[in-house]
């Protein structure tokens, strides 16, 4: 703990005089301090996304004559089949990902959420893989997945479940459980602190009033802990569904959207489209498509868990 | 702000408030004793560490592991001739760990920066527009940054940025600030408003009570912010694939996917695990390494940030 170097002295009423020019000079000084980052924003982040809107109104190639297009590259995109292929293999990996992520995370919460040595040792060990890039994890995964020597294949073969030959990133279904497997690893951690701080807040009154009330640990942990977590869960919800919607790394070192384009996603193709074939225009619609559909879904998480919530506060 | 009372499994004790703490933070009792706990815990979480030490061992290992696999064995056989490989000058990983580190530290630096100046004006003072200015730096988190690579392309271009490190340093800085702001803002929401005003009337400018009242209040946020910004730098793939084009100027990661495709034949991806885990592990041990440094404050500093 940081203690302050200010002497700690009771706090006295603010002077009231020449208070309205001191109030434009403390507004002039939000604006400044505020200035750095509302730069940024604007050039990096609201400038392009204007851009981004035009550019998908218009047919952009690299070189040459930019013209307007109106609607014909969302036309395209809704006529794209590969488009709507990476779609759903995106959807598919966040329906397959997020559940089984947000339960691991929930139970490493539940470990993680005491105080101690080894807790806080267990917490170390299950937020590290969050700071490994995932290029490195991929990179990782494959070797340990290699075909023969890959300790995993190794494992399997000693356990008598596999020759020991698998080539995890030749069959699309393979390849998807093993990134499957990977993220959850990978990414779990954050879930669990936000959801451990959750844990933590809750009052240990209302533990020992479900406990005179007779309430065993699962009734607790279901009637009253998670309840009150409802928030935090909403935003690991959230932040993970708009996540792995937007998946692309792993796919991208591992499997290359392969094999023939089977585990290609929506990114990955968006990607493609904008930087490899220099459809600018059309990979802009295909950007726009993918943030009405992120917000759509974020919107309607929040309406179903707001509803489901009554009178909780947001 | 709260002091963490250690709260052994099994045990209760009253629950205190105290000042604005979000409430207790006393646990019920669990539901495991404390020796499952250890036991089953540890393995846990060597289970979650046992990629990275598998992969820091299978660095070590000579080619012949390439054929033999890994077993008991190899670690009489420990050699550092993959990191000679990977360091040697015609691999030459040497520049993208540099650029790297130029990168990380450079977004670490300016995203706590920018967002604890950010974050303290939000948070304390009362400005025209605040709400609106809340929400555009918030605007990042909503919309998919991948979606804006080819906007930021264009506009990177006109600036002169393209293919630049500083570019993609600043496109990062601006999209670790959503994150960065909310955390530094709820962080110094939490530090009583009565010690600024103390420090005030004790006639400290501003930039004496942000650096010697608000910033030491507030560093687990300051550090979370940093150390996240670190990563975001250290890590970041999609941003270097997109904007550097020389590669003088690649990244570690970037270094990672080339060096696969550089030992690939066409049609048969050969990849060399020695050299491929060995530059995993300098894409990865700075990193935890920092993680580890300063891991007694990244959990306060998101739980600043998520919790009121």
């Amino acid at each position: 703990m940081v203690v302050a170097h200010a002497p700690v002295t009771r706090a006295v009423a603010r002077p009231g005089v020449g208070r309205r020019r001191a109030a434009g000079r403390r507004a002039a000084l939000g604006l400044l301090l505020v200035s750095p980052a509302l730069v940024l924003s604007v050039v990096f982040f609201l400038v392009p996304l204007v851009l981004l809107v035009v550019m998908s109104f218009a047919s952009w190639p690299l070189l040459g004559q930019v013209s307007p297009a109106g609607l014909e590259n969302y036309a395209r995109a809704f006529g794209d089949g590969t488009f709507a292929r990476a779609l759903v293999f995106s959807l598919l990996f966040t329906v397959a990902l997020v559940p089984l992520s947000l339960l691991v995370s929930y139970a490493a919460a539940v470990m993680v959420r005491g105080e101690g040595r080894v807790v806080s040792f267990v917490r170390t060990a299950f937020f590290v893989p969050v700071v490994i890039g995932f290029t490195a994890a991929a990179y990782m995964a494959s070797v340990m997945l290699m075909p023969g020597t890959g300790v995993i294949n190794v494992l399997l073969r000693s356990l008598g479940l596999s020759d020991g030959q698998t080539a995890w990133f030749t069959d699309p279904t393979r390849s998807f459980w093993a990134i499957v497997a990977l993220t959850v690893w990978k990414g779990m951690g954050v879930a669990m602190i936000l959801l451990m701080a959750g844990m933590q807040a809750v009052p240990g009154e209302v533990y020992d009033a479900a406990k005179i009330d007779g309430a065993g640990w699962w009734r607790r942990e279901a009637s009253v802990t998670f309840p009150l977590i409802r928030r935090q869960f909403a935003l690991c919800l959230i932040l993970a569904v708009s996540g792995t919607l937007l998946v692309f790394d792993q796919f991208f070192v591992l499997t290359k959207g392969g094999p023939s384009g089977a585990t290609t996603t929506a990114v990955m193709y968006t990607y493609a489209q904008s930087f490899v074939r220099y459809n600018l225009g059309y990979g802009a619609a295909l950007s726009m498509i993918l943030t009405a559909i992120i917000l759509a879904l974020a919107v309607f998480q929040l309406r179903a868990l707001r509803a489901g919530g009554g009178e909780e506060r947001s | 702000m709260t002091t963490l009372t250690p709260a052994a499994p099994g045990t209760t004790a009253p629950a205190r408030r105290e000042g604005r703490a979000p409430g207790s933070r006393r646990r019920g009792p669990a539901a495991i004793s404390s020796a499952t706990y250890v036991v089953g815990g540890t393995l846990l979480a060597l289970a979650s560490l046992a990629p990275v030490l598998y992969i820091a061992l299978r660095s070590f290992l000579p080619a012949s592991a390439d054929a033999d696999g890994v077993g008991w064995g190899s670690l009489l056989d420990l050699t550092a001739a993959n990191y000679a490989r990977i360091f040697d000058p015609s691999v030459g990983i040497t520049t993208y760990v540099r650029n790297s580190f130029v990168v990380a530290i450079s977004v670490a630096l300016l995203t706590a920066v920018v967002a604890t100046l950010a974050g303290y004006a939000l948070s304390r003072i009362r400005f025209p527009l605040a709400g609106l200015i809340f929400v555009v730096l918030l605007g990042p988190m909503v919309v998919p940054y991948q979606g804006l690579l080819t906007p930021l392309s264009i506009v990177l271009g006109k600036l002169g940025l393209l293919d630049s490190l500083t570019g993609v340093v600043l496109v990062l800085v601006t999209l670790q600030l959503p994150f960065s702001v909310f955390v530094m803002r709820n962080t110094l929401d939490g530090i009583p408003v009565e010690l600024e005003e103390a420090a005030q009337l004790d006639g400290a400018g501003l930039g004496r009570l942000l650096r010697s009242v608000m910033v030491p209040l507030a560093w687990p946020g300051v550090v979370t912010v940093g150390l996240f910004g670190f990563m975001a730098g250290w890590n970041d793939l999609l941003s270097s694939v997109v904007f550097l084009s020389s590669e003088d100027k690649y990244t570690l990661p970037l270094a990672l996917t080339n060096i696969t495709t550089s030992f690939k034949i066409p049609g048969v991806q050969i990849v060399d695990p020695g050299l491929l885990t060995a530059t995993a592990c300098v894409a990865t041990v700075p990193v935890v390494v920092l993680f580890l440094a300063l891991q007694r404050y990244y959990t306060k500093g998101l739980i600043g940030g998520s919790i009121k």
